[in-house]
């Protein structure tokens, strides 16, 4: 039977999607329904739908998830992180890894068939474009093969006409995120000249994505993503995975054989017809596979047809198919799972901390220091300026007031704030100077390291202390 | 696996792990050698041609921020009259003068200018200007840093300067409790636009 259909010929010994001389053989997945299909496309709908109005919430005034790259000012779930707080982003990643070490561990790769961005846009808009155009997989492999003509110029202008409208609307959404939705519903009003470099990135990046989303498709998976990669070291025999039940389907059928000795598998290839990289789910896991389920629903209805039980194909683990009971608590479960929480709570503390309040203290004016002759002549004395520039998330009006360490008393040390106290009542940045008058005699080889006491006042007088830094008074040798 | 029933098959074989000669994806060698050509082009135009360096660029940037930065300085230190006249005239604008005096210079020149750290701004003895408006406006832009006097200029905004002036020449020959001595040389009051 199949050696009528070539396409079906599997050559094991090289990617599916390439021939003998490397060039693209293009899949056309036939466009299937099924229980996991639905389940699926409800799934992309939720996500498309996240990926849509995310930029679109406001709160403050703010959008609430903004990467503006020009002002290095990142904005995830309303917390806003500056140019400087790059070392966050090191938890954030180290966490993610960690999280998805755990998915990959319970559920294999899930994330590929249900949340990838690259399966969710490909199957729920431009897969659909393609089939509503283009009609089913022998139709459309037939378009393919047939010579340029009206009917195919047609056809494939209007298919790219709706791959265009898609990118063009996913390309927008995504730049929302950098540029700001409100800014960019403006800036779409007007002439692309006013803002062309920003019109040219639109295009470069609406050219990636309707390049990647038309015809690069499943070979980014095979072959760039590295999540795919090293997905098999994550892995282990626990792990979930889309698999054929071998003991249940082998023998298949062939040709004269005897209905006694023959396993479920009626060797219809629909697993085979339906798979989106174009693999023979049969051969076991492999690299390829990026766990779309479309071959469980491709199977179940011809188990149906034939009146054997469901899930030939299934959702299952190898220790499962090998006769063992999969163990779903595992030492590597443990370890992941105890550096997602560490580095949870690590990030948590950093940040309750960033959003209290932060101070970075410069040096202000021109000059590192200044010398101030004493009228009388008996000492000299030296000026530093300090600039204090303190952040916090929100105004909050706290009342700060300053002084220097209680072991200076009685050293003739002047520290003078204009603002007394000084109020926090601007978001993000408030400056103020403070200048600290003192002997030369204090300083040691020109500089003196004291602590600046940071206080919060509150309504009814009472004042705490909430910060320490560390300052360095500076003069002449 | 073994050669003779696969003839890709290469030599190699690390624990049993095997390679097969296969052709790689012909979108892959185009990215590939598209990747050289351009490449080529890159080194030839950055690092060959004398215009297009990493340096000149540099240069030419620097250049490019130091004119503009010039010019802005040029441009703030450049006393106009008119707006000064506008400004000491608004009663809000002295008052947002004194409110920028008290945040910034009270420290050397204590309150109302009495002079402290630095010299007393309410008499008529002046040090590094003649004490009219005109005179004073670029200093205390560029300030005098040996003395302690920073360059606000770095500081503070346009109407931020012109209203801290205004303030100081507001003060002009008010009673002061604990005045610091005179410095610098006697000038007449010029207050007025000539």
């Amino acid at each position: 039977m199949e050696n009528k259909k070539p396409y079906f010929k599997i050559d094991t010994s090289r990617l599916q999607t390439t021939d003998e001389h490397g060039n693209r053989v293009y899949v056309h997945p036939e466009d299937l329904k099924g229980r996991w299909k639905s389940l699926r496309l409800k799934v992309y709908w939720v996500l498309i739908g996240v990926y849509l109005v995310l930029p679109w919430i406001y709160i403050d005034g703010k959008q609430w998830v903004m990467f503006n790259i020009a002002a290095r000012e990142f904005t995830i779930f309303g917390n806003t992180f500056l140019g400087h707080d790059t070392p966050y982003l090191i938890f954030l990643l180290l966490g993610f890894a960690f999280f998805i070490a755990i998915v990959t561990v319970l559920g294999g790769r899930v994330w590929c068939g249900w949340a990838c961005p690259q399966t969710v846009f490909l199957d729920s808009l431009f897969r659909k474009a393609e089939v509503f155009v283009e009609g089913n997989s022998r139709e459309r492999r037939k378009l393919q093969e047939a010579p340029w003509n009206k009917e195919k110029i047609l056809k494939k202008s209007l298919k790219w006409f709706l791959f265009a409208f898609i990118s063009t609307h996913i390309t927008h959404s995504f730049l929302g995120y950098f540029v700001g939705t409100h800014h960019l519903l403006e800036i779409t009003s007007h002439s692309p000249l006013e803002h062309w470099p920003l019109f040219l990135t639109m295009l470069f990046i609406n050219a990636v994505v309707l390049f990647n989303f038309g015809w690069f498709r499943e070979q980014f998976c095979i072959i760039m993503c590295p999540y795919g990669r090293f997905q098999s070291v994550l892995m282990d025999e626990n792990s979930l995975v889309v698999a054929y039940n071998e003991k249940r389907g082998e023998p298949r059928k062939a040709p004269h054989d005897s209905p006694e000795t023959r396993g479920d598998c009626v060797n219809c290839f629909q697993c085979v017809r339906v798979c989106p990289t174009g693999i023979d789910i049969r051969n076991g896991t492999q690299m390829e596979c990026i766990a779309c389920t479309a071959c469980i629903d491709a199977c179940d209805s011809i188990m149906e047809k034939i009146n054997k039980p469901s899930g030939l194909i299934s959702y299952t683990t190898e220790a499962a198919l090998s006769g063992k009971s999969s163990k779903f608590i595992r030492p590597r479960l443990f370890v992941y799972s105890f550096f997602l929480i560490a580095l949870f709570i690590t990030t948590f503390f950093l940040l309750k901390e960033k959003d209290a309040l932060r101070l970075l203290v410069l040096r202000g004016g021109s000059a590192p220091f200044s010398v101030i002759e004493k009228i009388d002549g008996s000492s000299l004395r030296v000026m530093n300026h300090l600039k204090l520039e303190f952040y916090v998330q929100s105004p909050q009006n706290l009342s700060l007031y300053f002084e220097l360490d209680k072991s200076l008393e009685g050293k003739k040390i002047e520290l003078i704030t204009p603002h007394i106290p000084f109020v926090l009542n601007k978001k993000g940045r408030n400056v103020t100077n403070i200048f600290i008058k003192f002997p030369k005699d204090l300083l040691i080889n020109g500089s003196f390291n004291t602590n600046l006491h940071i206080y919060q006042g509150d309504n009814s007088g009472e004042k705490s202390l909430i910060m320490e830094k560390e300052i360095s008074l500076i003069g002449p040798f | 696996m073994t050669k003779e029933n696969d003839p890709k098959l290469l030599d190699h074989n690390y624990d049993g792990i095997q390679e097969l000669d296969n052709p790689l994806p012909s979108w892959w060698l185009a990215a590939f050698y598209g990747c050289i050509i351009v490449g080529i082009g890159y080194f030839a135009y950055f690092h060959l041609s004398n215009k297009a360096t990493l340096r000149a660029q540099y240069q030419e940037a620097l250049s490019h921020h130091l004119t503009i930065k010039d010019a802005y300085l040029e441009n703030l230190s450049q006393f106009e009259q008119e707006k000064f006249d506008q400004i000491i005239t608004q009663k809000e604008m002295v008052d947002y003068g004194k409110s920028v005096f008290t945040s910034n210079c009270v420290a050397c020149h204590a309150a109302n200018g009495a002079g402290d750290i630095g010299p007393n701004l309410s008499d008529d003895y002046w040090l590094f200007s003649d004490g009219s408006p005109s005179g004073i406006f670029p200093f205390i832009i560029t300030g005098n840093p040996a003395a302690g006097m920073p360059a606000w200029g770095e500081f503070l905004e346009e109407d931020e300067l012109y209203a801290v002036l205004a303030y100081i020449i507001s003060i002009r020959g008010i009673k002061q409790d604990h005045p610091k001595e005179p410095q610098g040389d006697f000038f007449e009051a010029k207050l007025a636009s000539p």
